[in-house]
């Protein structure tokens, strides 16, 4: 098994090296691609194959001399890519020891993807190591909570595609990506969406690992895409849209991206600027007229019987900001 | 200049190089009344208890006990064998484990020695171990000089986990014992 790893940046060249310099230590990856999505000052290919202790000819380092978003640089990556297996990082993440462990299980194994869990630091105000209580509860359900290396059922995948739609908590199996055509929108957010969701509908054989392999750090206030907050939002519906023809065309369950939407919107709509929220309730309104069909709804609220009434309440136009 | 205080001591070589065998290497295999999942790690089991299931030792990790049984027995316990015959200048013997389980189980650690008549004699360390779904550290230690039962020398020794006489599901990640 070799492993790349692709990393899209943008003028974020300390926590590059950092993230470099740790994988340096881990010696996990066979190969690097760094995508330089537009960065003011270009990154420097020998300075980071120093940081990362990687012979010249092991990292590739791309350039998008203007910046295209982290879907669009992933994307570029993915045509890069030597290693059979893959993981998407971003600069700001730290991969933790247990990911050459996970590496060494996964080796004669064969898959198409192989979901890993992570630390989210927002967990450490309550002292908690590990994820958002919801992805953890969803790994629970999944059964996928406990146990190295876990083959995923449909039941178990069912659950797990719910969780937040991260890019880096999965190692792909290379061609998987390439036959099925699987990369990120084109969006300057949620451009992961595609990606996961396909993942999942496309995969014939997923594995689920217990152990926590990354560090993903959350600060609220940076500047960071995460942070963006703004017009960009509202975009979400394009890819969403996306997702719900290819369940519909593949005439899969679509009980879990429902699911996954009305939290999403939830989150969206609570975080989103205040005067944003009007439009984009207009907007989610529409898609969940055209894209939710009202027979889930006992479903829905029987698998989160909380998540109807907020998201009713969050729409309501009498009540929009 | 002297040379600076250990702070622990390799306890056994044969119980380092098992435990280090399962943390390094990927094995697997099916749960029996005895098994010897590496040199001086075993699990031995009351015969009435029926036991069956299956274990793996995943890399990096020690092992996954998928442990089921048929009838009623009294004892089933992981054994970890130590080569420390000599207790004089020893203060603390402990254990630093982390695991986890589906359900909140007790497991019951134990420092067994060996008696020249053939016997041996148990000394139960203070804190029980309970399994539970988020993986928790758990450290524990036996006061060498005020743990009465336990002889200052012995032929052999191990430490005992004592697992509940009943099916168990439970991950032990890593485990290091330690004396000062």
């Amino acid at each position: 098994m070799t492993l790349t790893i692709a990393i899209p940046v943008h003028d974020d060249e300390p926590y590059l090296l950092r993230l470099l310099g740790r994988l340096a230590r881990l010696g996990c990856a066979d190969q690097l691609v760094v995508v330089d999505d537009g960065s003011h000052a270009p990154l420097d290919h020998a300075a980071l194959c120093a940081a990362a202790a990687l012979p010249a000819d092991r990292l590739t380092l791309l350039r998008h001399d203007t910046a295209q978003g982290p879907g669009a640089a992933r994307n570029a990556a993915l045509a890069h890519v030597d290693g059979d297996h893959l993981l998407y990082l971003d600069a700001d993440d730290l991969p933790t020891r247990e990911l050459p462990p996970l590496l060494a299980d996964l080796a004669g194994q064969t898959f198409d993807f192989c979901i890993f869990r992570h630390h989210d630091t927002r967990s450490e105000i309550e002292r908690r190591w590990g994820p958002e209580p919801l992805d953890g509860r969803l790994w629970r359900a999944a059964g996928t909570d406990i146990g190295a290396l876990t083959p995923v059922g449909p039941a178990a995948a069912a659950a797990l595609m719910q969780t937040a739609n991260y890019p880096w908590n999965k190692i792909y199996r290379t061609g998987f990506l390439r036959d099925h055509g699987i990369g990120c929108s084109d969006l300057a957010v949620h451009e992961d969406i595609e990606l996961h969701w396909r993942s999942f509908l496309s995969a014939d054989r997923i594995l689920a690992s217990d152990r926590i392999c990354l560090i993903h750090f959350v600060d609220a206030e940076g500047d960071r895409l995460t942070n963006r907050l703004g017009p960009e939002r509202l975009e979400v519906f394009v890819t969403l849209d996306r997702v719900a023809e290819d369940i519909a065309a593949r005439e899969a369950d679509p009980l879990p991206f429902a699911l996954f939407t009305l939290g999403l919107i939830g989150w969206i709509h609570g975080h989103l600027l205040p005067e944003l929220r009007r439009p984009f309730a207009t907007r989610a309104r529409d898609w969940l007229n055209r894209r939710v069909d009202p027979a889930l709804y006992p479903a829905i609220d029987a698998a989160r019987p909380e998540i109807r009434a907020h998201i009713d309440q969050l729409l309501d136009p009498a009540a929009a900001g | 200049m002297s040379p600076a205080p250990s702070l622990s001591r390799d306890l056994a070589p044969d119980l380092s190089l098992g435990l280090a065998a399962l943390r390094d290497g990927i094995t697997a295999g099916d749960i029996a009344e005895r098994v010897d999942f590496a040199p001086g790690v075993s699990l031995i089991a009351d015969a009435p208890l029926g036991v069956g299931g299956t274990w793996r030792s995943p890399a990096g990790r020690l092992l996954e006990l998928d442990i089921s049984m048929t009838g009623r027995g009294s004892w089933i316990a992981l054994h970890l064998a130590l080569e420390l015959p000599d207790l004089a200048d020893t203060a603390f013997i402990g254990f630093g484990c982390t695991g986890v389980g589906p359900a909140q189980q007790i497991i019951r650690p134990c420092l067994r020695s060996g008696l020249g008549d053939g016997g041996f004699v148990d000394c139960f360390l203070d804190r029980h171990i309970l399994t539970r779904p988020d993986a928790v550290a758990h450290v524990d230690a036996l006061h060498v000089p005020t743990c009465r039962p336990l002889p200052e020398i012995a032929p052999w020794r191990e430490l005992l986990l004592f697992l509940p006489p009943e099916p168990l599901r439970w991950h032990l990640h890593d485990l290091r014992i330690f004396a000062a």
